[in-house]
């Protein structure tokens, strides 16, 4: 017979007469099979679901944003982008008149591209693109100037027909705060107006729809803000990290983690189940070693028998995945009334399958080894080989075989070698301390073993001549618990995010365009809305350098955004929403100036600058005391610069203000301003509370969906070891009960051993999952607010350690083969 | 005359299979007095190995009684059968059956331990000197060649100083003139304790050295006379 023949008959021989021994392999696969497809189908899907939600906030794949006009095209020559679309806004603030008044606008001059992405709805029919003699207004623009659809409005010396009136449009929600009523014209409607552009203080945004933006060119036009010293802003969409967007961005980088953490527990699995396999059919190896089959010829039998396991195994997980996403979707669909996007299913079914052959062949390398060293004479006398001594070579070999796909995943996901590699290497090193841990533990009291009870001494040597695959079950069974204790502590931390730190910070009404004479009144019938002052000013100089004159030499080492006008405040509290870094809060002293971080790094000012500004030709000076870091996703005001109020005080301001009302009190504030203030706007943002909350409880969804698998493969995993350490110590159990040791002590015996060490295993997990939640929010996912508890976690910690020992317990028990067979057929 | 250590009274043993009862046993009825050397010997697949299970209480008889000093193990759960088994039995296995983790000198303490009650050291000191194994008190089984392991089960069995020493083909794993000299070590032992011994053989050799030979035939034992 040839060497292939016999190869192929001897495996599939071992997996028809065998069956049995690979029922638990199989189903450990099989799950974890059915866990990475529906994860990675349902990640897939969902990136593409919250990267469309972010490019429809965004309005495109990539936005530029300067003060100036850009040339895009030459900008975007070298980086090799070719936009499918594009559309250039060009905005600013403008008065708009009609027959009976006139009120500030925010104008848009948009070409007919825009929106590139999502709907602008309008009050009555569709948004149709401005002609040159057209202008469409937002709700509050036409309500303020009295003017509907047909009626004429003025602006600069041009006169316009309102074609249409904005309800909502993509980017509505967040824009952070747009103060004033919108209009959109177009650019030769612009040009009717007589305004010159140059003499604008003007946002030029650029629009691009790029679908398939590669990683070199979003790294382009990242680049592109520090090449241009912040004349140019760039975003990328699902990557900006102010408003909800960043709830969105959050998840998708949270799915990463999850589909990263599966993946992480399938290697263990896939090498668990293999090294169970191995363990339960040494002695059929041995037999076949004895009768002349060669070394390498029985690596080729298990090779392809398990080969035939794994891809089986695969197949069917992979369909039961894609059928667990389908109805994923359809609940999905059924009670959000969201279509999430069907992901590659032959794309990431294939990788599911390259995954799982690649974790199966690395499991293999460590397994080999087991077959390799298989002494026949040895096995068939019936002894065990020497599993004590410390082979260190072989653990790094296991863990750096198990992880290596888990590496190339990685990379895959995270779009990067480098954070690939680190995703590994914390991985390694934790594994590698947990095993060093628990190795020099073990060590310590093997040593002074003499001096506890038989049970305990005995359990110690148990322990210790487990060696390698004793050691591989603990680390697991941490690694499962450190999934566990991780998922949770994030699931929990986002829900809190989501739930409490974003709605509470965002305040339900803003009010705008406060005059000082109207500051008294509307204080004393609202006294809980805080009111911030806003005083136009421009800087003339930092540490003595003129800014302007600076600019005007298109001097490089100066940020253009200086030369702009900013908005400064004045008050004497922090928000909540701001620290200060370096340097003390000024507490209304005179003379003094807070600034915030990023802008005093991109500005050069440091603690101790001297700025000067200039008020309607009139100047202030402060000296910078403090800086301050704040958080713009919070929905609180934000400014650069915060003064004394002593300093402001001789300069026009007007209020901007802020307050969190329950729905009366918001009617009442409505009511009021209405008759008393006409001119005082009010934005409620309990008008975007159903799509807020609709997006949230999608978002809660999915953490939820995307958690469920890992934390089920984590379970399996236990029980998988569980079992498998039973069944190598299911003969030694034998030779003590024929000695004198009762069922019931070695029930005692087993079910103590696995309590201790799922409760010391659930101990070091904790600790590690809390260290790696604490880095994986702040650092990965840049949530500030970290839970670290969870009643949630202490109940899943006692019922995992309940169900080992439960497990322990069934497993002892439902084990009703004779202590005769039991000595005679152990294997 | 002392009263039988071993006694055995009609006892059968019957497996279920999918064809029906298998009987191994029909009725085998024997007795074994104390400092006895007794072997049984039979043919593979004859029910030697069932039979001496059996007396070893490690499975229970379908049918018949077994009494051990004299009580009678039918009426005994599983806890007194342990209890017993680990009071009045020593074993020595064909495979040795050591525990793995176990140093040497934990295999021959083992039984001790396990009865719970106070030992001195020496007691198993002392054993490891007799079977030649003092050099190799802290070795992990897995280290020793046949002969020691067998020599470590021999020690094992002698411990708890048990009335009664069971063993399945004691020489089947080891070569001759290994087999001779643990072969040699049992009797020696057994005879300065005055310990009964049941040895389950398929070598006549082995059974020479016996004061009584049982042959195991369609389920019954037959004395050799």
């Amino acid at each position: 017979m040839s060497a292939l023949k016999l190869v192929i008959q001897y495996a599939t021989r071992l997996v028809q007469r065998e069956w049995r021994r690979f029922v638990l392999p199989a189903l450990s696969l099989s799950i974890t099979a059915i866990v990475l497809a529906s994860t990675l189908f349902l990640t897939s899907s969902s990136r593409a679901l919250l990267a469309d939600q972010a490019r429809v906030l965004e309005g495109g794949d990539v936005s530029l944003e300067s003060t100036r006009p850009i040339a895009i095209d030459a900008m975007l020559a070298s980086s090799g982008i070719k936009p499918v679309s594009m559309t250039e806004v060009m905005e600013f603030s403008s008065t708009l008149g009609s027959s009976g008044s006139a009120t500030a606008v925010s104008l848009q001059v948009v070409d007919a591209a825009y929106p590139l992405y999502g709907e602008i709805r309008m009050r009555d029919g569709l948004y149709v693109f401005p002609t040159p003699m057209q202008i469409v207004l937002d709700v509050k623009a036409s309500e303020r100037l009295g003017v509907s659809v047909g009626d004429t409005v003025t602006l600069g010396d041009g006169s316009f027909v309102v074609s249409g009136i904005i309800e909502s449009d993509p980017t509505s929600l967040f824009s952070s705060f747009r103060f004033l009523p919108r209009a959109l014209v177009s650019h030769d409607g612009f040009a009717r107006t007589g305004i010159d552009a140059s003499l604008l203080r003007a946002e030029y945004e650029y629009l691009l729809k790029v679908p398939d933006l590669r990683i070199d060119q979003k790294t382009f036009i990242r680049e592109l803000e520090t090449q241009s010293k912040g004349f140019v802003q760039t975003r990328i969409a699902g990557e900006g990290r102010g408003g909800l967007e960043a709830g969105l961005g959050i998840i998708t980088d949270f799915l990463v983690v999850t589909v990263l953490i599966t993946a992480i527990l399938a290697a263990v699995n896939v090498y668990a189940s293999s090294l169970f396999f191995v363990t339960a059919e040494r002695k059929s190896f041995a037999i076949l070693l004895s009768i002349g089959i060669t070394r390498l010829r029985l690596v080729g039998i298990i090779a392809l028998a398990l080969g035939l396991v794994v891809v089986g195994s695969s197949i069917i997980g992979i369909g039961i995945g894609a059928l667990i996403f389908v109805g994923t979707a359809h609940y999905v669909a059924g009670t959000l009334a969201l279509t999430l996007p069907d992901p590659s299913f032959l794309m990431y079914g294939g990788i599911t399958l390259g995954l799982m052959v690649l974790l199966a062949l690395s499991a293999f390398v460590p397994t080999m080894r087991t077959v390799l060293d298989l002494q026949p004479k040895q096995l068939l006398i019936g002894a065990e080989p020497d599993s004590v001594r410390k082979n260190w070579i072989v653990i790094s070999v296991i863990a750096l075989s198990t992880l290596a796909p888990v590496f190339f995943l990685s990379a895959y996901l995270l779009e990067s070698w480098l954070q690939g590699m680190i995703v590994v290497a914390s991985v390694v090193g934790v594994y590698a301390i947990v095993v060093g841990l628990f190795s020099a533990l073990l060590f310590a009291l093997y040593r002074i073993r003499s001096r506890f009870s038989f049970a305990v001494r005995s359990i110690i040597a148990h322990k210790r001549f487990d060696g390698l695959f004793g050691t591989v079950s603990f680390t697991s069974l941490f690694v499962a618990l450190s999934v566990l204790c991780v998922l949770v502590l994030l699931q929990s931390t986002l829900e809190r995010y989501l739930t409490q730190d974003l709605s509470t910070s965002v305040p339900s009404s803003y009010v705008i365009d406060i005059q000082p004479s109207q500051r008294d009144a509307l204080l004393s019938q609202f006294p809980e809305i805080i009111l911030n002052s806003n005083t136009p000013a421009r800087i003339v100089s930092i540490d003595g350098r003129d800014i302007q004159a600076a600019i005007a030499s298109d001097d490089p080492r100066i940020d253009r955004e200086l030369g702009r006008e900013f908005n400064l405040t004045a008050r004497d509290v922090l928000l909540s929403s701001e620290q200060v870094i370096d340097g003390l809060w000024h507490e209304g002293r005179r003379g003094e100036i807070s600034v915030d971080r990023d802008f005093a790094d991109r500005a050069g000012i440091s603690l101790g600058s001297v700025v000067v500004f200039s008020v309607q030709g009139f100047t202030i000076e402060g000296r910078v005391t403090s800086i301050r870091g704040t958080d713009s996703r919070s929905g609180l005001p934000f400014f650069y610069f915060v003064l004394s109020p002593d300093d402001l005080k001789p300069f026009p301001q007007i209020f901007f203000g802020y307050a969190y009302h329950g729905a009366d009190r918001q009617r009442e504030l409505g009511r009021f301003l209405s008759l008393e203030m006409p001119n005082v706007t009010v934005l409620e943002t309990s008008a975007v509370a159903p799509i807020l909350i609709s997006l949230t409880e999608l978002l809660l969804l999915i953490v939820f969906i995307v958690t469920i698998p890992p934390l089920l493969i984590a379970l399996l995993l236990i029980i998988t070891m569980i079992i498998s350490s039973y069944a190598q110590r299911r003969r030694e159990g034998g030779r003590l009960r024929a000695i004198g040791a009762t069922q019931r002590s070695m029930t005692r015996w087993y079910v103590l051993e696995t309590t201790v060490l799922t409760v010391t295993s659930a101990v070091l997990a904790y600790g590690a999952g809390s260290l790696c939640t604490y880095a994986v929010s702040n650092y990965f996912l840049e949530v500030s607010t970290v839970v670290l508890f969870d009643p949630l976690l202490g109940a899943g910690l006692l019922f995992v350690i309940a169900l080992t020992a439960l497990v322990g317990i069934v497993l002892v028990y439902s084990d009703t083969m004779p202590l005769r067979e039991l000595l005679s057929h152990a294997e | 005359m002392h009263p039988p250590i071993l006694k055995l009274v009609r006892v059968a043993k019957h497996f279920p299979t999918r064809e029906g009862e298998l009987s191994i046993l029909t009725e085998v009825t024997f007795e074994i007095r104390p400092g006895e050397k007794v072997a049984i010997i039979g043919p593979s697949g004859s029910g030697k190995s069932t039979l001496l299970s059996l007396i070893g209480l490690l499975d229970l008889p379908s049918s018949g009684d077994i009494f051990l000093e004299g009580k009678d193990t039918q009426s005994l759960d599983e806890r007194d059968r342990a209890r017993l088994r680990n009071e009045s039995i020593g074993f020595v296995f064909q495979s040795f059956e050591l525990i793995s983790p176990f140093t040497v000198y934990e295999n021959v303490a083992a039984p001790l331990d396990i009865s719970g009650t106070a030992f001195s050291p020496q007691v198993v000191e002392t054993l490891l000197g007799e079977v030649g194994l003092t050099h190799r008190r802290n070795a992990l089984p897995s280290t020793l060649s046949g002969g020691e392991r067998q020599r470590v089960a021999i020690a094992r069995a002698l411990a708890h100083s048990p009335k009664l020493i069971l063993a399945d083909e004691p020489t089947g794993s080891l070569d001759r003139a290994t087999g001779e000299r643990v072969l040699e070590l049992l009797l020696r032992s057994v005879s300065e304790r005055s310990t009964a011994l049941l040895v389950i053989t398929h070598d006549d050799h082995i059974a020479s050295y016996m004061d009584r030979v049982f042959e195991i035939r369609d389920g019954s034992l037959y004395e050799r006379t």
